[in-house]
């Protein structure tokens, strides 16, 4: 079954196309990356996959359902988002943030119960963030503010990860970690996950496929090796870049190049 | 039979004494045309305004008086009288707490919504209306009625109108009418305009008010008063918070006003100006002295 | 704060309980005390026993003092209540209830009915009324376009409206006479003495609202997380925002109808107990509700009392009291 079905999807912005044709399909429990230079419309992409935007031409469907079959709420049980931009002002402590992540599971008026307040904490112990949980939101780093939000998305127990550059603020032990994760969410619990990313070489080495993106335009699909290719980078990427095997794997290992390293080209 | 006829007397004396309880009132029409039913004999009266107190005081009924608004400050002792907040905002609690039978106010100054407040509880008020001498003496020979104070209230009236019929005799001896200004408020300076007591009284005492086509109490810039370039101006004391120096000094800016150079700007005790009450008269006499210091013999300097 | 299981239910009742409590006090301290003193003897023979030494004395706490509590009480948890939701629905700690323009319509409404000599009910609450709902129609209008009810078009469309009408609200002081200013300034520093008990059941067109946003209060939680996050996780992001808007906008607009403009309530109660209880909305709609009516009744006691002569504008004493109360309570969370 696939967990995201995107035929031939098209956004427009009043007379401005943000995306013009895009297919993919994502299979369920699959590692899924999108990836491609700014303003490529990868987080466009994403959040038409998230039902926060209607395409203007093209098909979507979220675990062979239509998109806009789905009512919100249950939308929301299968499907878990963690935006790019975190509100950072926040009144709220780590503990109460993550365990909103139930609230798609609870009606208007039912209160968390012991098994919500138990996926909370297992959450934030999956994220390492169990030793702030009595802290504030804003005394911490971005980082962990972003592990935190990471940490909510689990706790709403999704089928479908849709996640905005996740590693973004993180050092590179928590890169790995977040990639770890996301890799044993899939194959132990069989959630699919869709990440947008800037980090190629992360991308690389984890995901089972990628999506390039370039203005709008589907410019690659397929298993890294495929995808990360001198031609294809240098051109959707508009700069030097070398592409070599990584030494760990044989995934490519994505270098660009700066001016003052070209001229031994 | 004497003995039927001693029973009857006797019932009917009963019954004349049992009616004859606590309670009397009476129908009256006040000043706003409104019918009140008030107590025949009030005995715990709130007023509403300092001019009112003042009333009552010269009517000598000052004993059922109970309390009155802030600046109730004449006659001295008037001082001493619980306050029940402001004229332009009474205090209705304050005003129970005295257990009035009857509360005086000033029709068109006291707020309507506190008058309807009051008679709501059932407590009567008599609106009394003061726009000029005219109305005056009618609100005190309402009060005079109302208050059991007929004799004081007559003679009251009589003093008023003896006075004003000497000042009016003397002013008619003269067709000179000059120009007066009467500066009521200072920054913004305000005028006195028509269907104001203050007018009549420029009028009555020998003079034209300088701004007759005005009505109420208008801003006057001081373009305004270098065009009229009024003879004679008169300011209320203490007009803005300002003390007489600063009140002249506002003036003598204007050497190009003829009141200026004649010297003809006169302060005045803003109380009886401003009050609708009997002592309006005196400050009709002060006018008078003051516009037409021709006229009268022993003219005070103000 | 611990993390283990503590059933939020358990939480509400407590703090409904506390909070109700604290009301019921404040009530019966607006009751017995006023500027003609304490009476409290009279108020056990007016209440429990149905009589009274003298007839003023029935009055003075049934006619006087109680629609005057119960307005505070009401006013208070009203506007308590809307900062609360316009805080969460605008995300930002400095909203209050009158920052989308509903205080400069009403007032523009209320001074256009004292010129017109209307009595004070219904006919300047009602102007006042119709003033702050064409306000939030206003806004409302301002705030569709591209990206609908975003908390910058409510914000923007809502300074625009308070400046616009406080020029207005100059230009008619300017005008007015001498006689109306009096008025107009007590309406716009707030005034609970014009209620009389007959009119008290105007007030109750609040309930509905504020059962309305007590129904709201989880997917005011989520709105807090921003506008993606909680429309992924259900919130039907612009029907919500629309309701809390109406029903909030509504429920300050029968406040300020008869109480005129009050202010600080609405900033720095939610400040308070948000600092004492947390941010779960289902914890701060009871307390905000129930504790801003305490609030206010304590206040407009205070303002009645303390001067001498006459009394102070309720709304000197919402400032005085709240933000050095509010400043101790948030310097205490720092340390």
């Amino acid at each position: 079954m696939n967990a995201v079905f995107v035929q031939n999807v098209s956004l427009n912005y009043g007379d401005q196309s943000i995306l013009h044709g895009v297919s993919c399909a994502v299979e369920q429990g699959e590692f899924f990356a999108v990836i491609g230079p700014n303003g490529s419309g990868k987080t466009t992409l994403l959040r038409l996959m998230a039902g926060l935007l209607k395409p203007t031409a093209g098909t979507l469907r979220i675990m062979e359902n239509p998109l806009n079959s789905y009512n919100r709420k249950d939308f929301a049980r299968i499907v878990a988002v963690v935006p790019q931009e975190l509100p950072f002002d926040l009144p709220f402590r780590v503990a109460e943030t993550v365990l909103l992540g139930r609230s798609p599971h609870l009606g208007l008026w039912e209160m968390e119960n012991v098994r919500d307040w138990d996926l909370a904490r297992e959450a934030m112990h999956t994220m390492d963030v169990s030793h702030l949980a009595a802290r504030s939101l804003n005394q911490l780093s971005g980082g962990e503010r972003q592990r935190v939000f990471i940490a909510r998305a689990i706790c709403q127990k999704p089928d479908l990860l849709l996640l905005d550059e996740p590693t973004a603020s993180l050092d590179p032990a928590h890169q790995l970690k977040i990639m770890d994760l996301m890799t044993r969410l899939c194959r132990e619990q069989g959630i699919t996950v869709v990440m947008v990313s800037h980090e190629l070489n992360l991308v690389a080495m984890y995901a089972d496929r990628l999506l390039l993106l370039n203005r709008g335009i589907q410019a690659g699909l397929g298993v890294p090796k495929k995808v990360l290719t001198r031609e294809l980078l240098e051109k959707c990427y508009g700069c030097a870049i070398i592409v070599e095997e990584n030494p760990l794997g044989q995934v490519p290992l994505v270098l660009p190049v700066p001016e003052k390293f070209q001229a031994s080209q | 039979m004497y003995f039927c006829r001693l029973s009857l007397i006797l019932g009917l004396l009963m019954i004349m004494t049992l009616s004859s309880a606590p309670a009397q009132t009476r129908e009256m029409t006040d000043l706003a045309g409104r019918q009140v039913h008030l107590p025949k004999e009030p005995r715990r009266v709130v007023s509403l305004a300092p001019s009112i107190t003042e009333l009552v005081y010269a009517l000598g009924r000052e004993e059922i008086l109970k309390g009155t608004t802030q600046f109730s400050n004449h006659p001295l002792k008037a001082r001493d009288l619980p306050r029940i907040g402001s004229y332009a905002r009474p205090d209705i609690e304050l005003i129970l707490g005295l257990k009035p039978d009857l509360v005086l106010a000033i029709r068109d100054g006291n707020p309507r919504h506190a008058i309807e407040r009051l008679e709501a509880l059932n407590i009567p008020v008599f609106a009394l209306d003061s726009k000029n001498i005219e109305e005056i003496i009618l609100s005190i020979e309402a009060l005079g009625e109302i208050l059991d104070a007929r004799d004081q209230a007559s003679m009251l009236i009589k003093d008023m109108q003896k006075r004003i019929e000497l000042v009016q005799q003397r002013v008619a001896e003269t067709d000179f009418r000059p120009h007066v200004f009467f500066q009521a408020d200072a920054n913004p300076v305000i005028g006195v305009g028509e269907s104001t007591f203050i007018n009549e009284i420029i009028n009555l005492s020998g003079g034209k008010n300088a701004i007759a086509g005005a009505r109420g109490y208008p801003r006057m810039g001081w373009e305004d008063i270098l065009l009229i370039n009024p003879e004679v101006v008169i300011i209320a004391s203490m007009a803005g918070g300002r003390n007489k120096e600063q009140l002249l000094q506002s003036w003598s800016r204007w050497p190009q006003l003829r009141a200026v150079q004649n010297d003809r700007i006169h302060v005045v005790d803003a109380d009886i100006f401003e009050r609708p009450t009997h002592r309006l008269v005196e400050g009709l006499e002060m006018l008078m002295g003051i516009i037409h210091p021709e006229l009268a013999s022993d003219h005070h300097e103000y | 704060m611990n993390t283990d299981f503590s059933p939020i239910y358990k939480k509400m009742l407590l703090t409904i309980l506390v909070m109700g409590l604290l009301l019921i006090l404040a009530a019966g301290l607006g009751l017995g005390i006023g500027p003609t003193g304490s009476m409290w003897d009279k108020l056990w023979d007016v209440v429990i026993h149905k009589t009274a030494a003298h007839p003023m004395d029935k009055a003075i706490i049934w006619q006087i003092r109680l629609p005057r509590v119960v307005l505070a009480a009401v006013a208070g948890g009203t506007l308590a209540l809307a900062g609360l939701v316009f805080q969460a629905l605008l995300r930002n700690p400095l909203a209050e209830p009158y920052i989308l323009g509903i205080s400069g319509g009403s007032a523009v409404g209320a001074i256009l009915g004292m010129f017109a000599g209307l009595a004070v009910f219904p006919g300047i609450s009602l102007t006042a009324f119709l003033g702050s709902m064409i306000t939030l129609g206003l806004v409302l209008v301002l705030a569709r376009g591209k990206s609908p009810l975003s908390k910058h078009s409510l914000i923007l469309g809502g300074v625009m409206m308070n400046a616009f009408f406080g020029a207005m609200i100059m230009f008619l002081i300017s005008l007015s006479p001498d006689a109306q200013l009096r008025h107009i300034l007590f309406w716009l520093m707030g005034d609970l003495s014009m209620i009389s008990t007959e009119h008290l059941p105007v007030l109750l067109a609040v309930l509905p609202c504020m059962t309305g946003i007590f129904l709201l209060a989880r997917p005011m939680n989520l709105l807090l997380l921003g506008r993606d996050t909680a429309s992924s996780m259900g919130v039907n992001v612009n029907l919500v925002i629309l309701i809390l808007l109406i029903l909030t906008s509504l429920m300050v607009s029968v406040v300020v109808s008869q109480s005129g403009l009050i202010g600080f309530v609405g900033l720095a109660v939610p400040h308070i107990f948000r600092l004492i209880l947390g941010p779960d909305h289902r914890l701060l709609i009871p307390s905000c509700l129930l504790g801003g009516g305490a609030y206010l009744i304590l206040c407009d006691l205070a303002a009645r009392t303390l001067p001498r002569e006459g009394e102070m504008p309720v709304g000197v004493v919402t400032a005085l009291i709240g933000a050095p109360l509010f400043i101790f309570l948030l310097w205490r969370s720092r340390a």
